[in-house]
């Protein structure tokens, strides 16, 4: 088993190791700040140990920028070499060339998963083995292990092992169950949006790499902040367009709500919580360029969500009511072709003739008013009307008519006094005229 | 053999007119309009004012020029006004809804700037064309968005609906649209007012109904 251990140097969750998934299903977390990854058949996926090293080292930085890792055969000596031989990577079942000119208090470290019950009895055999002018690691490999048991029993036998690479020690698979939240607690409240960014920054740097080590996206983020003296809480929920893992979008999303917060208080905690779906797999060809502009219109649409303020594409809809005709999407719009359906069985043909399928070739205008605004006797009578006879008539069903929903229209082309060339319609119900869009 | 008036300036590498390359531009594809002007088109990463009131032809000629936009496989955004663009309308000039982002009018003019600022500096858009009941922002506003459409490379079109008289030089191409011709007001390196026919842009039947030979109106 080649295995890789990463010290993170400070005390973490148990739900980090979440992160280093990427590496191999079986990882496995011991208290208080290691990693243990058995990279025996995952390594070759990042082009060899090195590479895995590097990458494991790569996402330690964003628990701990002094994160140190090495790699060997056993748990126990990869420890060992993660402490005192930084990036180590000790060769296949030779591990013990690594112990070279290392001291005796390398041992305190030849834990492995399973960390030495007491410390005494390994400091009192490091004194020990001083006393008899043995210094180095290497030094200790010569002495048999009957040796070590007669002086320590079962510790010295469990030491001997560790030693020679015989403690089977096995990494299970990580099934993850954590929930995705952090939390804070500010010594010193903070009011500034700046600084409680850069306090936020760490906590969503650990849980957008435990999202993904567990391959999934965020679909949104909900922070609370608690406020000192008030008991007052502030909800903030970023939820871009689409689930996604971008976590320069979110911050940015949330530094923008933020700046728009006006604090009651300065924040003593604040609780993020990371509500996550699976991953979306998109087959990309191999010659697409792989910074496409998608994501930066989705970043665009999220913001404009946030901010209120509706944008999208143009989908249009299958009424012949003009103002419901089309909405706006924030997906990419379908294509919409009003044409009969050609059916052929055989030798036989049918023709499902979609109703009022000519009205996409009918003119009309550029610009379309949201709700037809009623003119005045006087406005009308300035008008000059293109025909006596309407354009075209639009009307619901019979069953559907009312005068409040403007269902039964006359339209017409008008020019305005000033030269304007409008669309305009008659209800045929109460005969008052409206005017509905521009040909601009 | 060829001599020069002042031999001094024989050894400075001259360029000649046809090595000129004018600055960027979109072409309308009108053709009297891209030929008067230098960019031969509107000018891109610069800020354009159509004026005019809603019917009189302003949209078309920014239809137009989408029209030239989607034809490279290029995207064009759009900021509703009080009226709304009608797709109907775009799909007969064979625009790319797809390659059309729309976005609705903004409730307060800080957020009609700020969203101006994100679609120009998402580098996504050609052309961005915004509808205008007044033009309302400051000059500072529209330094601080012209800068920006430079570095982006982005063309900006106002379309605003009430028609100013004061030729703002902070726009480098400036249309006015009225009954029945339009009138280049500013553009640069380019002798200004320049008039051209309305029908070249505006929708082509609305002359047709005041032509004598099949007169429609009264």
């Amino acid at each position: 088993m080649r295995t890789l251990c990463i010290n993170l140097k400070t005390a973490q969750e148990s739900s980090s190791a979440e992160a280093f998934l990427i590496l191999s299903p079986r990882v496995q977390f011991r208290f208080p700040q290691f990693i243990f990854v058995d990279v025996e058949s995952t390594s070759h996926f990042f082009g060899g140990e090195k590479g895995c090293l590097e990458k494991a080292l790569h996402i330690a930085a964003k628990f701990s920028p002094d994160a140190a890792a090495a790699i060997a055969d056993t748990p126990s000596a990869a420890q060992v070499f993660a402490r005192w031989r930084p990036s180590y990577i000790a060769p296949a079942g030779k591990e013990q060339e690594g112990f070279r000119g290392l001291g005796l208090d390398a041992l305190k470290d030849l834990e492995g998963l399973q960390p030495w019950a007491q410390k005494k009895p390994v400091e009192h055999m490091i004194s020990f083995f001083h006393t008899l002018g043995v210094h180095g690691l290497e030094d200790v490999l010569n002495f048999r292990m009957n040796s070590l048991r007669e002086r320590w029993g079962d510790f010295g036998v469990l030491l001997w092992n560790r030693l020679h690479s015989q403690d089977a020690q096995v990494i299970s698979p990580l099934i993850p169950r954590d929930p995705l939240v952090g939390y804070g607690y500010l010594d010193d409240p903070i009011g500034a949006v700046p600084l409680l960014m850069a306090r936020l920054r760490p906590h969503l740097d650990i849980l957008f790499a435990r999202l993904a080590g567990l391959s999934r996206y965020a679909q949104k983020v909900d922070v609370i902040l608690y406020c000192e003296y008030s008991d007052k809480k502030y909800f903030l929920t970023i939820e871009p367009v689409s689930p996604t893992r971008d976590q320069v979008l979110y911050e940015d999303l949330l530094e923008k709500k933020l700046s728009q917060l006006t604090l009651e208080n300065p924040v003593r905690e604040f609780e993020i919580s990371v509500f996550d779906v699976p991953e979306k797999i998109q087959q990309l060809d191999f010659f697409e360029p792989r910074d496409n502009t998608e994501d930066r219109w989705r970043r665009l649409i999220s913001f404009a969500r946030q901010a209120d303020c509706e944008m999208g594409f143009l989908q249009m809809e299958a009424s012949h009511f003009p103002e419901q005709s089309f909405r706006l999407v924030t997906d990419w719009p379908e294509d919409f072709k009003a044409s009969d359906v050609i059916e052929r069985q055989e030798d036989a043909l049918q023709i499902k003739s979609v109703y009022a399928k000519g009205l996409s070739a009918s003119p009309r205008p550029s610009l379309l008013l949201p709700q037809p605004q009623p003119l005045s006797a006087a406005e009308v009578q300035k008008l000059r009307f293109v025909s006596s006879l309407p354009s075209e008539r639009i009307e619901s069903s019979w069953w559907q008519i009312s005068v409040q929903e403007l269902r039964n229209r006359d339209y017409y082309f008008a020019l305005s006094q000033h030269g304007q060339l409008l669309w305009v319609f008659k209800d045929r119900i109460n005969s008052q005229v409206y005017l509905h869009g521009y040909f601009d | 053999m060829k001599t020069l008036a002042l031999p001094e300036f024989a050894d400075i590498p001259f360029v000649s007119a046809e090595h000129l390359q004018p600055p960027a531009g979109l072409a309308t594809g009108v053709s009297v309009l891209d030929d008067f002007l230098l960019w031969k088109g509107i000018p891109q990463g610069d800020l354009s004012l159509f004026q005019g009131i809603p019917g009189t032809g302003a949209t078309s000629l920014w239809v137009r020029i989408v029209q030239n936009v989607h034809a490279q496989n290029k995207w064009a955004a759009w900021i509703n006004g009080d009226a709304q663009l009608f797709p109907a309308h775009l799909t007969h000039h064979k625009l790319n809804l797809k390659k059309l982002l729309v976005v609705k009018e903004p409730r307060e003019n800080e957020q009609l700037f700020w969203m101006l600022q994100e679609l120009i500096s998402s580098s996504l858009f050609e052309v961005i064309g915004c509808n205008l009941k007044e033009l309302f922002l400051k000059n500072h506003q529209l330094q601080k968005l012209k800068r920006l459409c430079r570095l982006h490379k982005v063309a900006l079109v106002f379309i605003n609906q009430k028609p100013v008289k004061f030729i703002n030089p902070l726009f480098s191409f400036m249309v006015s649209f009225q009954r029945d011709f339009v009138t280049i007001q500013r553009a640069l390196h380019r002798p200004t007012p320049f008039n051209i026919a309305g029908s070249m842009i505006h929708a082509n039947f609305m002359h047709q109904f005041k032509d004598s030979a099949r007169k429609l109106l009264s």
